[in-house]
């Protein structure tokens, strides 16, 4: 055996800087993620250095969520004259300002809303509509139109932060990266917080276990050598996370039992441990409403407040450090389809909560729903979504470029953020 | 030294590629066939008989046959969920990957069903998933994509996934129109228009979804009147208008469009995660030439010589990692009574791994690129799975006949620990044991390469399951 031990196992440490795993990393960069959504939810993390940073969510509502249910135009009647049998009515709508309401069943984030933590844009999307969900998807993740590398906009601000990390890209819930989180910063991905160890640790097969894989994940830039030093690695660490999530949620946190309530409380965890986690992706499966919108959003809604309602309050005072963005890869159609729901459409709507938010309020250039600011039937975008996610990474990250995160997007500011 | 039982380098490829793991059966049909091309033609042909065990397989499922009917009243009475009707399905796909020995067609069953998208348990699906299964992927897994595509357009499985039981006459839902285009034939080149005309054809199916689940054509339903669709033109004049429907599908799928996708998606699962174009092309035109027949469509893609340059680049993604770890442990299912029986174990593994087949939630199929199934966590348990099912014993093995460890080892003694990792590494990884593995296997039973063992019976339990376990722990016991 070789000497070097930091686990008292004997075992070799194959801790390495980020720099020399790049240099293998390419092979898995270049093969890329084609897609990103396992089961109903999926969270990605990535860590820096400094545990107590500012830490970014970026929860993606898969599928093409109605942003005109979620923030509805109230002011427009051309919305309920297109949504007959699916408008949401304005005497249920919460925090109504002149043009725009929220829909009933994000309720439980009303306190939030109240004190100012919780805002609101509209009329978000795409620079141009693009209604094929995959391409969408691609799209809103990569965030570099024009460019052939497969490098995703959250994998760049991990590049950006520039700290000499081990796990620089962690998908937790899934084993398959979301496209924001690919390209040559390190990728990795835990689909819970359970059996983050090597096999039988702790027990004598367990040691035995282990020195026969350290000796053969040592060298080798194949991408399955890369993956099992990865997990070596891991395996060192991911007990702390492991801890973290099985003292269970603080402050009397219920989440619901869904999915997505699932991802946010380990992602809750993960901010915890204090491993450094600087940015988590959430995907959250169920939004494309083809049919019976009225029902889908009224559960998916609730879900997602009851969601992260617990979440801000399982994080308590982390929280100060904590900013959730939603974004979704297309809205829905204005007219209701023949099966009370709505078809593949463009602008919609975004929510921003937690730290540096200007909440309490809705932000929107508001093209409005006349026939003649309409594209092809649909709400227009007047505010790019690289344009929001910039906002927020100027605002919390103020050591990154936001413009190498987002190149050639240009910059203009909505407000919502301090 | 080659051991008797392990294939050429060429037929261990092939084999790798299109089945779920080398086992002694099958390398024993290899031999009855004269070697590799004897095989892949009598797997094209699937003339040798079935297994006697995976002839069973059905019969371990028997309610899996219920009606659609049926399925949805048990279903509502809370009898039986539609998440169970999945399992079930997963469980018998499963087995019948493990034991069949029609290993080319379950791969292909698996790679249309992964392409002609419809989940196991979803709620408006779930009641025609098993018909599906054997009526529309089963049947012509190995016939011609065109049938293939007109089977499972129509099918009230497609329909409720996609919402086609919703799409009429005065109530254009476009859900399966835009995925028959973008998914199932020519990829992203289509017009809305096109979806539209596309989505007009496709009127007329109504599914009692959600409660009945009865299925029929109802010609007032039917859009009548002409239909434009990437150069195909019809007068769709009928009010029954499933001959027209059928026309417009030959045409999608003889579209070069359409080859070139699905060669590509076939290169990705069959070749690497981003083919060479010389094969896909190759593919793609045998594909058109042979009016989209698959047989034709894969003796292209096997005999382009890319195919086999391409040894060791795809990586085994959970699903079927499990179900090769339990071929190549020689780890045969014998039912599925209870919850804790083998098959059912090996979805918790698969899904503890990230990917379960048939619980991928939306219509595009799990990726077929395999690198991204290579996380740190995933790998951390197939590791311990793979361990788990080393040995003779565990709390996995229910359910399930375990091989022998004198038929797992060498017939001839006695050998030394650095041998018996070269044949293992052979039959477990399909290639001789690296110096690293030799060493790696040392280290973890603790023993020098050298040491001897009389037979069988003096390899100690925490051996054998050491020296299985950590060769299929090597690198190359991951890819495949």
């Amino acid at each position: 055996m070789t000497s070097g031990t930091a686990d008292g196992c004997g075992c070799r440490d194959y801790d390495l800087t980020r720099r020399s795993l790049l240099r293998g990393a390419g092979v898995a960069g270049a093969a890329g993620v084609t897609t990103s959504l396992v089961g109903d939810v999926l969270t990605a993390s990535v860590f820096g250095a400094e545990p107590r940073g500012n830490v970014l969510v970026v929860l993606s509502q898969r599928g093409g969520v109605d942003g005109l249910s979620m923030v509805v135009p109230h002011a427009e009647s051309a919305y309920y004259a297109a949504r007959p049998s699916t408008a949401v009515p304005v005497g249920r709508l919460l925090h109504r300002d002149a043009t725009f309401g929220l829909h009933p069943s994000l309720a439980p984030l009303s306190p939030l809303w109240r004190s100012g933590g919780f805002a609101a844009i509209h009329a978000v999307g795409l620079p141009a509509p693009n209604r094929s969900h995959f391409e969408a998807m691609e799209e809103l993740e990569d965030a570099d139109p024009g460019s052939r590398d497969r490098v995703g906009w959250l994998n760049r601000l991990i590049g950006a932060l520039r700290q000499d990390e081990l796990f620089e890209g962690v998908a937790v819930g899934s084993n398959v990266l979301p496209t924001s989180l690919i390209g040559p910063e390190d990728g990795l991905a835990l689909s819970t917080p359970n059996s983050l160890a090597t096999p039988y640790a702790g027990t004598a097969l367990g040691t035995s276990v282990k020195r026969g894989l350290t000796e053969m994940y040592g060298t080798g830039g194949r991408p399955v050598q890369e993956a099992g030093r990865q997990a070596l690695a891991l395996a060192r660490r991911g007990g702390r996370y492991t801890e973290a999530a099985q003292e269970g949620p603080r402050q009397g946190a219920v989440y619901p039992g869904s999915p997505l309530g699932a991802s946010l409380r380990d992602a809750a965890a993960l901010i915890r441990s204090g491993l450094g986690v600087r940015a988590i992706a959430v995907d959250s499966g169920g939004w494309d409403h083809h049919v019976n919108v009225t029902g889908l959003m009224t559960s998916g809604l609730a879900d997602l407040s009851g969601s992260l309602s617990a979440f801000f309050a399982d994080l308590g005072r982390e929280s100060s450090r904590v900013t959730v963005v939603t974004v979704s890869e297309f809205g829905r159609r204005l007219d209701e389809n023949g099966s009370g729901g709505v078809d593949h459409g463009y602008g919609n709507a975004v929510l921003v909560l937690g730290a540096g938010v200007r909440g309490g309020r809705y932000y929107a250039r508001w093209p409005t729903l006349s026939p003649g600011r309409q594209v092809e039937g649909d709400l227009a975008v007047t505010t790019d979504y690289r344009h929001v996610l910039g906002e927020i990474v100027r605002a919390r990250f103020p050591s990154v470029d936001s413009s190498s995160v987002f190149p050639s997007a240009g910059y203009r500011r909505t407000g919502f953020m301090l | 030294m080659r051991f008797p039982d392990a294939l050429p380098e060429a037929t261990q490829h092939l084999a790798d590629r299109f089945s779920y793991g080398v086992d002694p059966a099958l390398v024993a049909d290899v031999r009855t066939h004269g070697g590799r091309e004897g095989w892949w033609r009598a797997q094209l042909a699937r003339t040798d008989p079935q297994s006697l065990r995976a002839g069973l397989v059905p019969s371990w499922f028997p309610l899996l046959r219920n009606p659609p009917a049926l399925t949805a009243l048990l279903a509502s009475r809370g009898v039986r969920s539609s998440w169970v009707v999945g399992q079930e399905l997963i469980a018998q796909t499963f087995a019948r990957r493990i034991l069949s020995r029609h290993q080319v067609h379950e791969t292909m069953v698996d790679f249309w069903g992964n392409l002609l998208y419809v989940p196991a348990s979803e709620s408006r699906s779930y009641a025609w998933r098993v018909d599906y299964d054997e009526q529309v992927l089963r049947r012509h897994a190995l016939g011609t994509y065109r049938d293939l595509l007109k089977a499972a357009v129509v099918h009230p499985s497609m329909a409720g996934f996609l919402t086609n039981d919703l799409n009429r006459k005065g109530a254009i839902n476009e859900n399966l129109g835009r995925e028959l285009l973008e998914l199932h034939t020519v990829g992203r080149r289509y017009s809305e228009r096109d979806v539209r005309h596309a989505s007009r054809m496709l009127t007329g199916f109504q599914v009692e979804v959600l409660t009945s689940f009865e299925a029929r054509y109802v010609p007032a339903r039917h859009d009548t009147g002409t239909v434009r669709v990437l150069g195909f033109t019809d007068p769709n004049r009928d009010p029954d208008g499933r001959a027209a429907l059928g026309r417009m599908l030959g045409y999608l799928a003889g579209h070069p469009a359409t080859a070139d996708r699905i060669a590509h998606r076939l290169c990705v699962r069959f070749v690497s995660d981003d083919p060479p174009d010389s094969i896909v092309r190759s593919v793609a035109r045998a594909y058109l030439r042979s009016g989209t027949d698959i047989r034709a469509t894969l003796n292209a893609l096997v005999r382009h010589p890319e195919f086999q340059r391409s040894r060791h680049a795809k990586a085994w993604n959970p699903s079927d990692d499990v179900v090769h770890t339990a071929r190549v442990m020689g780890l045969a299912p014998t039912g599925a009574l209870t919850p804790g029986a083998f098959l059912y174990r090996l979805i918790g593994a698969a899904e503890d791994m990230g990917q379960v087949s048939l619980r991928w939630p939306r219509p595009d199929g799990w990726p077929e690129t395999t690198d991204n199934y290579l996380s740190a966590s995933r790998v951390l348990r197939s590791w311990r799975h793979h361990l788990d099912l080393s040995g003779t014993q565990g709390d996995l093995l229910q359910g399930v006949t375990v091989a022998s460890k004198a038929s797992q080892l060498p017939s001839a003694w006695p050998r030394s620990l650095a041998e018996l990792v070269d044949h293992q590494s052979q039959r477990l990884v399909g290639r001789p044991a690296s110096t690293v593995v030799v060493r790696a296997v040392a280290a973890a039973v603790g023993k020098p390469a050298t040491h001897r063992y009389a037979g069988p019976d003096s390899v100690p339990e925490v051996d054998y399951r050491l020296l299985r376990g950590t060769v299929l722990n090597s690198p190359s016991g991951l890819e495949r």
